[in-house]
């Protein structure tokens, strides 16, 4: 008992890599999650990526990493704004991210600003993509991103060091250590980030100038401990404090800017797991206290938002053969204390959920049904099973589908924000449907692997909530259009390895088609979903030297609902060197990136400006065990 | 020739000559001499403000003229144009500037930066103009350099602005929160002469054929969405021979605020939105009714082409798409109805 005390209080501060923000679009994002159980947030027969741990370190952020990868997409309102991931041709707030398990959602917007993320080494991000409200609830339409740091024991001493600088004034340090033995499992972060965000650019007229005004400081601190209190139980606690000033850069027409934004947080969480025989048992707990500021002199501007927010959660699973049963119970607080509200807000939601899942003996097929059934007083909340499965017919191949019934909540703004908002606004629901195709192989010698994903979404989003003029001057949320989001995506990996040299070549395109209209003959993009967006990497690597160019096409995006404006293509291009050298227990790597390397004039949302090619420099120093860590 | 002779060939020159150069108007030569401008504001922070120009004659709409014409965007929320001779001078708000261009070809040739939040502008003598910003200021113009020579310190959110002789009266809106006065201008002082108070939120202002101007004040509150502090509208008769409030007629609700004044040709009826309709207030009447000469949806600019004797009011939507602008006759009979960019505001009759 002591020493569980001991290990709550110790709860040595997880400094989490505060997020590097680069002057483009791009979000860092870093990941310190602790492991759990339903913190894998993967359902059978969704399609799940996981986010490679060599290309997050090669990548200056976890956003830059997933704009990449298949069917994603990461937004900033200008280099210094707030950004929104998208997946699926969804909007931001149909799309959650996980700390732990826990949904991170600001409650007033209804969806995570991942350029507030901690950012410091991974050891594991996951990308769900399709709707999985049947276990998590709320808001996971498009999919979620999870974000899990794995407290693995008896692996010793583990350290990392990450130094980054560009070519302008941007300058972020992180450090990471932990230390593990048979029953204790401590990791600390902690990073530190000033980007001045200066960078070139062109202007309206078209001549050089430099970015004012788009300072963005932060620094973060993540703490977590694991403690195996008995042989089949455990024990893990975790807190994560973070505290970001944001200067809102100016855009291409409107040169001076005073927004500020100020955003802090502390986060906490406790979890004990016991899993004697047959039986997993998990209950946990988590805290969440937030602030934003938003401030602009000019426009007479002082908004703030405090929430808090509260959850308890337990749940059992029990397998039986070749089948595992589950069910949990949730309960969760909110509080806010928003002056534009014109008064606090307080409530509470519960929310049932089991599943029933099947594996074959020679795990071929695996099958589960899910369901969970949220209840809140103002609403109706639907009740959202899930069916899913996975079939590998061959050792190489693997084929996954799912359909499932999904739920958005509105926001506290939609509900709350006066003028405007709308208490009888309804939630919005969707049917999903996937199917994907996952293909690898590798030659006879090993020398070769070949690495394929196919898939396709479908989805009907119902009662879409918009934010509409109900008079001149007093936007409303009501329910309005529906919104169909269909799309294929492949993305492919050739790698060779030879005695001296190896090459990869990876490709990834996505098609996506989301359209919404007030009525059946209007059928409009979304804006900022391009409908075609596509990438390729080439990787040459002689010993311990890596060279890599990477492409990355975007395609059309509109910027009015009835898309009669838009942002052209853009094409960008990255190349990346790296050296690594070792040292004893030492590993170095070097980087030096060249980002934009064709100078390409372009906007990622309409007047906001974007980098001309830039460099930047990174080391990262790990202590050799942590290597070993990260291989398992 | 004798002297005398001479000296009245001179003067009937020098009189034919100045009489044909004030007939001739500077700006009557050149693509947009004769139309309306159609002020979009954009979306704010969108970067998509424009100016269309509708033909009269023709009913086309030119849409982004001053992108065609500059091959740059124009701005962040265009909230008003002014013609000034051979000129137009575009206020645009949210990126805190002034474009000048020639009105000929709509090219421009000077960019008055620095200006905060700048509103309306409007001539006040052969050099100078006054721009109002929500910077609680009014801005002094020199019109020779296009350069901003002084400030007059005004009370919060000066506005929209008539001329009326010498004085210059400045609607105090409020800006972001709530106003009740108008300050007059000497402007051949640049400053302050008189301060009257009227309702809240002064939005409109014009003057009738009986040389009254009246003031359209929208009341504190938005519509449809009544709080406890609402105050109502008012419609007030200024007397600007002393600057005496003569008449006040007080709209009845709290939660359904007016907004934008104009006139008719001959000046003897007032046009506003009200309620989700465009009505009309007779100034020779000494009642305090209004009449409904339309029913409208979502209307947020208006205006009267004293050309064509027809009401302009525009409906920007949903204010990410391109919005619409409708003519109507007097009697309320919509005429037709054109598109025309993101969020048209307002207009301007040329």
């Amino acid at each position: 008992m002591k020493r569980i005390v001991f290990v709550v209080l110790i709860c040595l501060p997880v400094l989490v890599a505060a997020q590097v923000k680069v002057a483009d679009t791009v979000i860092q994002l870093n990941a310190i999650e602790i492991s759990g159980t339903r913190t894998g947030l993967s359902l059978a027969g969704c399609l799940s990526e996981k986010v490679d741990s060599t290309k997050l370190i090669r990548s200056s952020n976890l956003g830059e990493a997933l704009d990449n990868m298949i069917q994603v997409q990461v937004k900033s309102n200008g280099v210094s704004g707030s950004s929104s991931l998208y997946l699926r041709g969804t909007s931001s707030v149909h799309n959650a991210v996980f700390w732990n398990g826990f949904n991170i959602a600001f409650g007033s917007l209804g969806s995570t600003d991942m350029s507030l993320l901690p950012a410091i080494l991974f050891d594991k991000a996951i990308i769900n993509y399709g709707g999985a409200a049947s276990q998590f609830g709320s808001g996971v339409i498009g999919g979620s991103v999870n974000l899990n740091n794995i407290a693995a024991y008896n692996k010793g001493i583990n350290a990392a060091f990450l130094l980054e600088k560009f070519s302008f004034n941007n300058f972020s340090v992180s450090g990471r250590a932990g230390f593990s033995n048979k029953k204790l499992a401590v990791t600390t972060a902690v990073s530190f980030v000033e980007n001045e965000n200066n960078f070139r650019y062109n202007n309206i007229y078209k001549e050089k100038d430099t970015l004012t005004h788009a300072r963005f400081n932060q620094i973060s601190v993540l703490q977590q401990a694991g403690y195996k209190t008995g042989k089949n139980s455990e024990i893990k606690a975790g807190w994560w404090y973070y505290d970001a000033f944001r200067e809102i850069s100016p855009t291409l027409l409107v040169p001076e800017n005073d927004q500020n934004q100020h955003d802090n947080a502390l986060r906490g969480f406790v979890e004990y797991a016991f899993t004697p025989g047959l039986w997993n048992l998990n209950i946990k707990a988590f805290l969440n206290d937030e602030i934003m500021i938003f401030t602009s002199k000019q426009a007479g501007i002082n908004t703030s938002y405090h929430l808090k927010s509260s959850q308890i959660e337990a749940n059992a699973k029990r397998i039986i053969g070749r089948f595992a049963i589950a069910a949990g119970i949730q309960q969760r607080f909110q509080r806010a204390d928003v002056p534009v509200y014109k008064s606090d807000v307080n409530e509470s939601q519960m929310a049932l959920f089991s599943s029933f899942e099947y594996t074959s003996f020679s795990s071929k097929f695996s099958t589960g049904l899910y369901a969970r059934h949220d209840f809140q007083s103002d609403y109706n909340i639907p009740f959202c099973p899930s069916l899913g499965l996975k079939w590998m017919p061959l050792k190489k191949l693997e084929i996954g589908a799912s359909v499932s019934k999904n739920f958005r909540l509105p926001t506290l703004n939609d509900r709350y924000w006066v003028p405007g908002g709308n208490p009888d606004i309804l939630p919005e629901n969707s049917w999903n449907q996937d199917i994907s195709i996952k293909y690898s192989d590798k030659n006879a010698d090993s020398r070769t692997a070949y690495f394929i994903t196919l898939s396709a979404y479908n989805m009907h989003i119902n009662n879409l909530i918009q934010w509409v003029p109900v008079t001149a001057t007093i936007w409303s949320p009501v329910n309005r259009d529906k919104v169909w989001s269909r799309g294929v995506s492949e993305n492919s990996t050739i790698k060779f390895t030879g005695s001296k040299f190896a090459h990869s070549i990876s490709t990834s395109y996505t098609f996506s088609l989301s359209t919404s209209g007030a009525s059946e003959n209007e059928h409009f993009q979304l804006i900022y979903i391009p409908l075609h967006k596509a990438g390729a990497e080439y990787t040459f690597g002689y010993r311990k030297f890596t060279a890599a160019l990477m492409w990355h096409f975007i395609g059309k995006r509109f910027t009015t609902t009835d898309n009669t404006s838009f942002l052209p293509t853009t094409n960008l291009a990255d190349l990346e060197l790296k050296q690594s050298l070792q040292s004893k227990d030492l590993h170095f790597d070097l980087f030096f990136t060249v980002k934009n390397l064709f100078n390409t004039d372009y906007q990622m949302v309409a007047g906001y400006p974007e980098s001309l090619r830039y460099f930047s420099f990174k080391l990262i120093v790990q202590y050799l065990n942590s290597l070993h860590n990260e291989n398992q | 020739m004798k002297i005398s002779n001479l000296i009245l060939l001179f003067l009937s020159a020098f009189i034919l000559f100045s009489t044909s150069c004030t007939k001739d108007n500077p700006s009557s030569s050149g693509k947009y001499s004769s139309g309306v401008f159609v002020i979009n504001e954009g979306g704010f922070g969108s970067a998509n403000g424009s100016i269309s120009f509708l033909n009269r004659d023709s009913s086309s709409v030119e849409t982004d003229i001053f992108l065609a014409a500059n091959s740059r965007p124009l701005g962040d929320v265009v909230q008003s144009m002014t013609i000034i001779g051979d000129k137009a001078y575009i206020a645009v708000n949210n990126s805190n500037k002034v474009e000048v261009v020639n009105l000929a070809d709509f090219k421009s040739v000077a960019v008055i930066q620095g200006i905060t939040l700048p509103r309306y502008i409007v001539q006040v003598s052969d050099i100078k103009a006054y721009i109002t910003t929500w910077d609680t200021a009014v801005y002094i113009l020199d019109l020779g350099t296009n350069t901003i020579s002084n400030k007059i310190k005004c009370e919060v959110g000066p506005d929209v602005m008539y001329k009326s002789g010498k004085d210059i009266y400045v609607l105090n809106s409020g800006g972001f929160g709530t106003g009740n006065t108008i300050s007059v201008i000497n402007s051949q002082e640049d400053s302050i002469i008189k301060t009257i108070v009227v309702a809240d939120r002064p939005a409109g202002i014009v003057a009738d054929k009986n040389g009254l101007l009246w003031v359209l004040c929208g009341g504190k509150g938005f519509n449809g969405w009544p709080a406890a502090d609402d105050s109502k509208g008012a419609l007030l008769a200024i007397d600007p021979t002393d600057y005496s409030v003569k008449r006040r007629i007080d709209f009845p609700e709290t939660g359904i605020h007016p907004d934008k004044l104009v006139a008719n040709k001959t000046a003897d009826k007032l046009y506003f939105l009200y309620n989700n309709g465009i009505y009309s207030y007779d100034v020779s009447s000494n009642g305090s009714t209004f009449t409904k000469v339309r029913d409208v949806n979502n209307a947020y600019g208006l205006g009267f082409d004293k050309n064509t004797e027809l009401i302009y009011f525009s409906n920007p939507l949903n204010f990410t798409s391109n919005g619409w602008v409708y003519r109507v006759k007097e009697n309320g009979i919509l005429l037709d109805s054109l598109q025309a960019e993101i969020a048209p505001s307002g207009f301007f009759f040329n």
